[in-house]
C-alpha cells in the first residue's frame, strides 16, 4: 500500500528550512568568539549583575584595612584592589561566591595568581560583606604575595566576571543562582606600592 | 427465505447448583496478606530511617541517663557530678533586669582519657518543659579562663591525646521570677544519643 | 444527547483546568512562612517569638557602640524582643525590609539588635538598621523581623511601613543591645 504520508517530502523539505535558518544567522561556519572588552581604571563594567569599577591596585607591606594578613618575618605584601560595587539585583548578596570561578565580586582575578582574594570593607566595618541592592561600596580585595612577585610601576592585568543568572528549580528550588562564569572585561592597570611608613601615617 | 425452525427446548436438567464462584476474599487472599505485611513494614523502615537520620550520631539529645541526687554518672567517656547548684542572689554588680533570678550551677566533669566535647548546658523547667541556654558577658560577668560553659579539652601532655584533665562547666541562667524549680540541667556529650540529667531545685 | 455529551464534559473539564490555574498558588507556596502582622508599639507573637517594634526612623548617618559612623540613607528600628519556650539558636536572625521590587537585608557593618541572643520571658532591645539607596525612603516597605535565617516553614513577625511619612535625622546612635528597661 502506499506511504500516505509522503516522507521523502518532509525530510527533504525538513532539510530545507533547517539549511534557510543556518544561512539566516550566518551560515554553518563557526563564529569567531567576541572579543573581551577593555575597561580603564574609573569605568564601570557590569556583570553578573554587579556594577564594578577598578579604582587602583595597591601593593601594601600591611593589610591596613584589607583582611589579607602579610607575614612580616617572611617579608610577605598584601596585593589590594580597591573596586566600587553596586549590586543591580533586587535582593541581597554576598559579595564572595561559591567555587572557582567565583561569579561575585572575588571572581575578580588577577593574572598570575590563581587563588581568590578576601574582601572587606574599604572603611574597616567588620563582618561578612552583603551587598544591599543599588548601595554602592568601597571594597578592598587582597592577596598575600611574596617579597619579590610584584614591584612599584608593574603592570598587572585583571579579569573581571561576569555570568548568568538563574532561580534554582530541584534540590536549590527558589536559590538565585550565578553561574557560567565567563571573563566579563579586562582591566590593565599599573602597581602602585604603599610605602610601609605611609600606611602608618594613615 | 424459510424460517428456521426454532431450536426444541431441551428438558431442562436436574437442577445441581452451579459451581459457586470462589469469593473476592479467596481469590486475593494472597494479595491481601502481602499487604498487611508489606504497609506495616514500609511503614516502620521509612520512619525508623527518618527517625535515625535527625536522631542518631549521636548529633541529639535522645536519651537522659538521670544522674542520683549528690551522685554522679559516666557518659560517653566521662564522669559528670556532682553538681552544684543556686540562686546568685547578689547581682548589685551585675547587669540584670528586674523580675528576674541568676541561676547557676558547677558540674565537675573528669574525662576517662580523650578529651570530651559537649553543647553548652540547658537549664529545663520540668514543669514547661521551657529550656533557658547560658548567658555570662549579658549580665556584665567578666570572662574567666577557668569558667567554662562548654567542655574544653585541656591536655595534661599536648601529645597524648589520652590525657585529658579534669575540668568544670561553669553557668549562669537568666530566668523570670514566676518560673519556678524544679529544674534539669541537661549536658549533651557529643557522639552518644544520651545525655546527662541533673534534678536541681535552686 | 449522546453526541454533544463528550463536547460538553470537554467543555467542563477545560473550564475547570482554568479556573485550577487561576487560584493556583506561586511556587514555593508551601514553604512560605507564617507570618504575624503587627503595628508599631504593640507586642506580636511568631514560633518561639514575642517582639514589638517601638520606633521606625531613617537617617543620613548611624553610629555604633563603638563611635564608628557610616554615612548612607538608613531605616533604624528600634525592636523590644523575647523568646517564648527555648533559648536554643533562639536570635533575631531574619530581618528584611522589602521596598517595591527590591529587598534589604539588616547591616552587620556595626553592631546592632541583628543576630541578638533572646532569653525566654525576659525582653531585651536594640535596634536594626537597614542600608538602603538614597532615593528609596518612599513608599510603602515591608519589615519582616523572625529568629531563623532561614524563614521557610517558620514564623515571622510583619510590620508595614510607610517609608515618606517617618523623620529623617541627620545622625542617630543605635542603642546598645541590652535588657528592656521600663
Amino acid at each position: 500500500m502506499a506511504s500516505l504520508i509522503p516522507t521523502p517530502w518532509l525530510i527533504t523539505a525538513g532539510g530545507a528550512v533547517l539549511l534557510a535558518a543556518t544561512a539566516a544567522f550566518g551560515g554553518l561556519q563557526t563564529v569567531p568568539p567576541k572579543p573581551v572588552p577593555v575597561v580603564s581604571v574609573g569605568e564601570q563594567y557590569s556583570g553578573s549583575d554587579l556594577e564594578m569599577t577598578v579604582q587602583g591596585v595597591e601593593l601594601r607591606a600591611k593589610g591596613g584595612n584589607a583582611a589579607s594578613f602579610p607575614d612580616k618575618a617572611k617579608h610577605e605584601k598584601v596585593l589590594a584592589v580597591i573596586v566600587d560595587v553596586v549590586n543591580t539585583f533586587d535582593k541581597p548578596r554576598l559579595a564572595s561566591g561559591t567555587g572557582t570561578p567565583s561569579p561575585a565580586v572575588d571572581g575578580i582575578h588577577v593574572d598570575g595568581i590563581d587563588e581568590k582574594p578576601l574582601i572587606a570593607y574599604a572603611d574597616g566595618s567588620s563582618g561578612s560583606v552583603w551587598l544591599q541592592p543599588d548601595v554602592p561600596v568601597r571594597l578592598v580585595l587582597s592577596w598575600v604575595v611574596g617579597p619579590d612577585e610584584l614591584h612599584d610601576g608593574d603592570e598587572v592585568r585583571l579579569t573581571l566576571p561576569d555570568s548568568t543568572h538563574s532561580v534554582g528549580t530541584n534540590v536549590q528550588r527558589g536559590v538565585d543562582i550565578w553561574d557560567e562564569v565567563v571573563v566579563g572585561a579586562t582591566v590593565t592597570t599599573t602597581v602602585q606600592e604603599i610605602p610601609a611608613s605611609d600606611e602608618d601615617a594613615s | 427465505m424459510t424460517i428456521p425452525t426454532p431450536a426444541v427446548a431441551e428438558a431442562p436438567e436436574p437442577q445441581t447448583p452451579s459451581p459457586r464462584q470462589p469469593g473476592w476474599w479467596r481469590t486475593n487472599r494472597l494479595a491481601l496478606i502481602a499487604l498487611l505485611v508489606l504497609i506495616p513494614a514500609i511503614g516502620i523502615g521509612v520512619g525508623w530511617n527518618e527517625w535515625y537520620s535527625y536522631y542518631g550520631y549521636g548529633a541529639r539529645k535522645v536519651t537522659a541517663v538521670e544522674v542520683p541526687d549528690k551522685g554522679t554518672v559516666k557518659v560517653a567517656g566521662a564522669e559528670w557530678g556532682p553538681i552544684r547548684s543556686g540562686e546568685i542572689k547578689d547581682t548589685s554588680t551585675l547587669n540584670m533586669p528586674e523580675g528576674t533570678r541568676l541561676l547557676a550551677a558547677i558540674v565537675p566533669v573528669t574525662p576517662d582519657g580523650k578529651a570530651v566535647s559537649c553543647e553548652p548546658p540547658m537549664l529545663v523547667q520540668q514543669s514547661t518543659g521551657r529550656e533557658w541556654t547560658p548567658m555570662r558577658s549579658e549580665v556584665g560577668i567578666p570572662y574567666s579562663y577557668d569558667e567554662n560553659d562548654t567542655c574544653v579539652s585541656d591536655l595534661a601532655d599536648e601529645k597524648d591525646p589520652e590525657s585529658a584533665q579534669p575540668f568544670s562547666l561553669t553557668v549562669g541562667f537568666v530566668v523570670p521570677d514566676d518560673v519556678t524549680g524544679p529544674f534539669w540541667l541537661d549536658v549533651d556529650p557529643r557522639g552518644d544519643g544520651r545525655f546527662v540529667r541533673f534534678s536541681i531545685d535552686p | 444527547m449522546k453526541k454533544v455529551l463528550p463536547w460538553l464534559l470537554t467543555l467542563v473539564l477545560l473550564a475547570g483546568a482554568w479556573v485550577l490555574n487561576a487560584v493556583a498558588l506561586p511556587d514555593g507556596s508551601s514553604e512560605a512562612s507564617f507570618l504575624t502582622p503587627a503595628t508599631v508599639g504593640h507586642a506580636a507573637t511568631a514560633r518561639n517569638l514575642t517582639l514589638t517594634v517601638t520606633n521606625v526612623r531613617a537617617a543620613r548617618s548611624i553610629a555604633g557602640p563603638t563611635g564608628k559612623t557610616l554615612e548612607s540613607t538608613w531605616v533604624v528600628v528600634d525592636v523590644d524582643a523575647e523568646a517564648l519556650d527555648s533559648q536554643y539558636g533562639a536570635t533575631l536572625g531574619f530581618a528584611e525590609l522589602t521596598v517595591g521590587e527590591r529587598t534589604f537585608r539588616a547591616t552587620e557593618r556595626i553592631e546592632s539588635f541583628f543576630r541578638a541572643r533572646l532569653v525566654p520571658g525576659v525582653p531585651r532591645s536594640g535596634a536594626v538598621a537597614f542600608e538602603l539607596p538614597s532615593d528609596a525612603l518612599k513608599g510603602t516597605g515591608t519589615l519582616r523581623l523572625g529568629i531563623p535565617s532561614d524563614a521557610r516553614y517558620d514564623g515571622l513577625v510583619e510590620l508595614r511601613v510607610d517609608l515618606g511619612d517617618i523623620p529623617v535625622e541627620d545622625a542617630i546612635t543605635l542603642p546598645a543591645t541590652d535588657w528592656t528597661r521600663s
